[in-house]
């Protein structure tokens, strides 16, 4: 993984109205544990990665966004590979940040970034 | 009355922003209601799912994308675990009156927010304005939000605590977001 890999990150169809993500859809929930799971761009396709989170692991996604690793250390949050679940997952990794706040404010970031680049798979 | 557009052009018009919502669902050779539109509309599809005629037309006005009844309704019908197990169901009669309360209070030139669900079961409100980034989290029993900007430019955020049951609330929130909202961009919120 380079500062240049793309992550792409699964939006629940809930967290889309009219085309657009919410910001919590850039940041973990209670059960991440800090961690918020995307799948590494350079190892598997948007599309792929749709198909694999929606018909292998039966999840529900409306589309895939990306972003850089570059463009999450900008936003303070860092990402690494993890692939325990399966081999193409990373996560996204807001446990530096002390507040709730700060955990808003770059998911905040995040989704501006993501939704400037529009979505990879849909 | 529909007296100055033809069907041609209407189906023409409708076409792209119909079919899609309707993917996946089956209407071949049935009449149904078109509850896409507002007011009323029976629309016909053919044996190959496609939109083909309307069999009658009260009225033609199209949904906005982000009219705030229509999500309401769609954010009502969230049932407990909606998020792949997690989440909780928003509470209808809080839904009704957090959007009664941004139909009537939200001045009218501001764009109309992005709505959705959170995982307490809240309502969040959201507008992506210049150089902002804004969200309101409301409870929907006390209809108390919390309000959140953050400028993307500089990182610096701003938090508040709104009563959106309050007048002076609501006069917050306004002036807060026209602040953020850029000259000659604002909404025209009928």
């Amino acid at each position: 993984m380079t500062d240049g890999t793309m992550l792409l990150r699964q939006i629940h169809p809930a967290f889309v109205q009219a085309d657009q993500a919410t910001s919590q859809a850039f940041r973990p929930t209670p059960k991440d544990a800090g961690k918020l799971s995307v799948y590494d761009g350079g190892k598997i396709t948007a599309e792929k990665a749709w198909s694999h989170y929606t018909s292998t692991l039966g999840y529900q996604s409306a589309g895939v966004m990306g972003l850089l690793v570059e463009e999450c250390i900008k936003a303070n949050v860092s990402a690494a590979a993890d692939p325990a679940p399966f081999p193409e997952h990373c996560v996204i990794d807001f446990t530096k940040l002390a507040t709730k706040k700060e955990v808003e404010n770059a998911a905040k970031a995040l989704k501006r970034t993501a939704s400037a680049r529009g979505w990879l798979h849909r | 009355m529909l007296t100055t557009v033809s069907t041609e052009r209407v189906l023409e018009m409708m076409e792209d922003f119909i079919s899609p919502q309707l993917e996946g669902q089956r209407f071949e050779g049935h009449s149904v209601p078109l509850d896409l539109l507002k007011d009323e509309g029976v629309a016909k599809f053919d044996l190959a799912g496609k939109l083909s005629s309307f069999e009658t037309v009260e009225h033609i006005t199209l949904t906005d994308p982000l009219d705030i009844d229509r999500r309401v309704a769609e954010l009502s019908l969230l049932k407990d675990g909606w998020l792949d197990g997690q989440g909780i169901a928003l509470d209808p009669d809080g839904l009704r009156r957090a959007g009664a309360q941004f139909r009537t209070c939200l001045g009218h030139t501001i764009p109309p927010p992005f709505l959705y669900p959170t995982l307490e079961g809240e309502l969040r409100a959201e507008w992506s304005l210049a150089a902002a980034e804004v969200s309101v989290d409301i409870n929907l029993v006390s209809l108390v939000g919390q309000y959140s900007a953050l400028d993307v430019a500089t990182g610096e955020s701003i938090e508040q605590t709104l009563d959106l049951t309050q007048d002076e609330s609501w006069a917050a929130l306004n002036q807060n977001l026209r602040r953020l909202v850029p000259e000659g961009t604002e909404g025209s919120r009928g």
